[in-house]
């Protein structure tokens, strides 16, 4: 049997020993009950909200409102896998797709997409989605996040931020409302093509690459010399590996003398935003004065030319393209090559001629013109100085020259930088060189 | 009223009636919710100012952790090519996701600051001495507690990782890179964590087994076990300054309360006042997430979370160059000198040989230098994390956090 413990008196338990208790608890739960409310408040009334309710009013306004009974609220997005993409942008922007929205009457932000030249047909929304092409934050449901603003101190970082044009504003493109800067995303893709419809700037860019024959010392997708560093992915370099904090340089007398600015504040006296993009505007326009050793030459470039080179190198980007989205190339356009098919010839002919100066162009004129001191000497008169014999060595074999040779020896010491020739050069070449300056050195 | 609302609060919590203490304690007992509680109390064990309540803090913080990170795992995808958009997705398509994740975040930064302050009030306190009791051996308890603290500050740190953003992945490689100047064995200790010779896919499953399953279960069990050393140690070490007045000849009664209504009744004040803090801090405070992790480029700079930012000080203060050599800091500063402060903390509570009434009192005189020389500790480790959070900016430089060097952007 069960034995009964001895039976205690059992305290008033009525008695409250922490009288406040209950009243904080419910003073709590009013709280909670409020924040909860917040919280539901703030997931019902989305910043975009506010847009889709005024595209639906346009709608109703312009086409009745039929149309605008198929407009439902809620986050849209273009989801595109093979990319790895989400397109939340169409949850404001409603109208990219509608017809008869236009107008310059629509507000921006709702009006349909335009097609220049026939730009959509070849790339339509669902296969490219809206940041492939604009950049931004497509994830993003929220005008600063999605277009990358940085406001009030309150830095909104993205890798590819919105191209816009009031970016292109800040950079003084003139035609800054067209949003220049797009082409830089034409062109991560479309590297390899001359040219391309509706990209001025980068055609201008590709064209001036051939023309000073940067490959002479960059490699430029796996094709070029070794002198400078590869450009091939220079695009995909972060801004911490560009030092904004080290000397901008002045040319003095072709000398780099120290500005007592460092690049950063050299950037922010010229107006222009902190960014990698501004740091290849200055190392265009002198590459000296941001590396002083640097061998790059001045090329003298307009302002254009330096914000369209500058556009160029950031196109040059690592992406992952699948297969089916990688352009055709573009056929009869190919980069004309050397033409090797005339080895045999001996005689001194006019094609020879030709070719050697082909050769010369992307070979030699980063560094040697005829007229002019550049990183190389003037070539003026070659001939009456040197003997065939020589620059055949020197060209062929500028190693050993400068170090053997006690002409060259001397050039290097005036020179400073050591004769090199991109990419290498056959005999023919070189023989074909020389006939071809034998004429315009004269 | 108040009669009323006792009444609904009886049929809600405790229909049953007891006639008697017996009864009372069977109650009590018999409850599979209430069985870790005796059935009465000391009033003075339930009261603001002794405990601060921390314990039950941290123990909340948990269980909310445990909730929303449930409701998490249906949501989020641990491979590096999913990981960051579906936080993503949290924060701008999931209905609620961005209140659930923000409750996850702060729930986890709350509860290792909960946790360590808990800690600091039982050394304060004295808790983990004996008093007068022979049955009690709260050293014990103190020594789990401290392993506690370090699961608490692996779950997070391994919750670091999840959202494969730079700020994680960089954070993570700083903490990673401190565990590998571990001498002799760092570089397996790297192998094992990172699953690999870099933080990739491996590194980001490892994390997330770590921190879904294996830790909050290693948690779970040495909470359980915590709670029960309570009892078994004859309730919080306050009790003991009733045994010690007693032995004093001092005819003290201590006012002893039941645990159900009134502990039950603290216990949801604080769950309740803990979780609407945490909503508070949930719906106004956005969790930070940067550009998607990429080990091709670090940040600047490139900061450990939080809790662990005295130890990035600690290494970045004890890396020493003279000319070209440098002593990396690495071992002294992230294993050494931490390894010794934990380690002489763990095992204080079997050297303080402060006299019993020391017991369960805040800062007792007889403690004052042990109080003085921990202070002096928790001083620099709160000042070295403060410093490193604020004051250091890029290249690790020290600025005003008012003055922080604009960082350039890429367009």
């Amino acid at each position: 049997m069960e034995q009964k413990p001895q039976k205690q008196a059992l305290p008033d338990v009525k008695e409250d020993p922490f009288p406040y208790d209950s009243w904080i608890i419910y003073g709590l739960a009013v709280v909670g009950a409020f924040l909860l409310g917040l919280a539901i408040y703030k997931e019902l009334n989305p910043e975009y909200i506010k847009y889709q309710r005024e595209f639906k009013a346009l709608v109703e306004k312009k086409f009745g409102k039929e149309a605008a009974a198929s407009i439902t609220f809620g986050v849209k997005q273009i989801w595109i896998p093979a990319l790895n993409k989400t397109e939340r942008c169409i949850t404001c922007h409603m109208g990219y797709e509608w017809k008869g929205l236009e107008g310059e009457d629509v507000p921006k932000v709702f009006r349909t997409h335009p097609d220049i030249e026939g730009l959509i047909a070849k790339h339509p929304f669902n296969k490219f989605g809206c940041t492939t092409c604009h950049g931004g934050q497509g994830f993003a449901t929220n005008v600063r996040e999605a277009h990358v603003i940085n406001e009030g101190g309150k830095k909104v970082r993205w890798l590819e931020p919105l191209l816009s044009s009031e970016k292109a504003k800040e950079y003084g493109f003139k035609d800054w409302q067209k949003s220049p800067l797009i082409e830089i995303n034409c062109n991560t893709c479309h590297r390899f093509d001359d040219s391309l419809p509706g990209t001025p700037y980068i055609n201008l860019a590709k064209r001036l690459v051939e023309e000073k024959a940067c490959r002479t010392c960059h490699m430029i997708n796996g094709e070029g010399g070794q002198i400078g560093p590869d450009l091939t992915y220079e695009g995909s370099k972060m801004p911490e590996m560009f030092d904004m904090r080290g000397t901008y340089y002045e040319i003095k007398d072709g000398k780099p003398v120290p500005s007592g600015r460092t690049v950063q504040e050299e950037i922010e006296r010229r107006g222009l935003p902190l960014t990698v993009f501004s740091w290849h505007i200055l190392h265009f326009e002198e590459p000296r004065s941001i590396t002083p050793t640097s061998k790059m030459p001045n090329f003298g470039f307009t302002d254009e030319e330096k914000l369209a080179l500058t556009m160029l190198v950031m196109s040059w980007k690592k992406v992952n393209l699948p297969a089916e989205y990688i352009p055709r190339p573009k056929k009869g356009e190919v980069i004309p090559q050397a033409d090797t098919s005339k080895k045999a010839e001996g005689t001194v002919s006019a094609d020879l001629v030709k070719r050697g100066e082909e050769i010369f162009k992307q070979k030699c004129t980063a560094c040697h013109q005829i007229d002019k001191k550049l990183v190389g000497p003037a070539l003026k008169g070659l001939f009456e100085r040197r003997k065939e014999e020589w620059v055949f060595a020197m060209i062929m074999h500028p190693d050993s020259m400068v170090k053997n040779d006690p002409t060259a020896k001397k050039l290097l010491e005036e020179y400073k930088v050591p004769m090199a020739v991109p990419g290498g050069i056959t005999e023919d070449e070189t023989k074909a060189v020389i006939e071809y300056l034998k004429q315009a050195t004269k | 009223m108040k009669e009323r609302l006792y009444q609904v609060w009886r049929a809600l919590i405790w229909t049953f009636d007891p006639a008697d203490r017996g009864e009372a304690g069977k109650a009590v007992t018999r409850n599979f919710w209430l069985h870790w509680f005796p059935p009465r109390m000391t009033k003075e064990s339930l009261s603001w100012g002794y405990s601060l309540w921390l314990g039950t803090i941290s123990a909340v913080l948990f269980f909310i952790l445990v909730i929303t990170g449930i409701i998490l795992m249906f949501l989020y995808v641990p491979s590096v090519e999913r990981a960051y958009q579906s936080i993503k997705d949290l924060e701008y398509a999931v209905s609620f996701g961005w209140f659930l994740r923000n409750m996850h975040r702060w729930s986890a930064h709350m509860m290792v600051a909960a946790v360590f302050l808990h800690m600091l009030r039982v050394f304060y306190t004295g808790a983990y001495k004996n008093g007068m009791s022979h049955m009690a051996k709260r050293q014990i308890n103190w020594v789990v507690g401290m392993i506690l603290l370090g699961v608490t500050l692996l779950l997070s740190f391994s919750g670091y990782l999840l959202p494969w953003d730079q700020l994680a992945l960089w954070a993570v490689t700083v903490g990673t890179q401190i565990a590998r100047s571990v001498p002799f064995i760092g570089d397996e200790i790297y192998y094992v964590l990172a699953g690999g010779t870099r933080l990739d896919q491996n590194a980001l499953i490892r994390f997330y087994t770590l921190h879904v399953i294996f830790l909050p279960a290693l948690l779970l069990v040495l909470f359980s076990y915590h709670m029960w050393r309570i009892r078994k140690d004859e309730g919080l070490a306050i009790t003991e300054q009733f045994s010690i007045a007693r032995k004093k000849g001092e005819a003290v009664q201590p006012e002893m309360v039941f645990s159900t209504p009134w502990a039950v009744r603290r216990i949801v004040l604080v769950s309740l006042g803990t979780l609407v803090w945490v909503m508070f801090l949930s719906v106004f405070l956005k969790s930070p997430l940067e550009e998607p992790a990429s080990l091709e480029w670090t940040p600047n700079p490139a900061k450990a979370p939080w809790y662990f930012l005295w130890l990035q000080e600690l290494v970045a203060i004890t890396t020493i160059r003279i000319g070209g050599f440098t002593l990396n800091g690495g071992f002294v500063g992230g294993v050494l000198i931490p390894a010794i402060l934990g380690g002489a903390a763990t095992i204080w509570a079997f050297i303080d040989k402060s006299p019993a009434e020391a017991t369960g009192v805040w800062f007792h005189k007889s403690r004052l230098v042990q109080n003085l020389v921990f202070t002096f500790f928790v001083l620099i480790i709160v000042g070295m994390t403060i410093f490193a959070m604020y004051f250091r900016g890029p290249y690790w430089g020290i600025y005003w956090p008012w003055a922080w060097p604009e960082l350039p952007e890429i367009i």
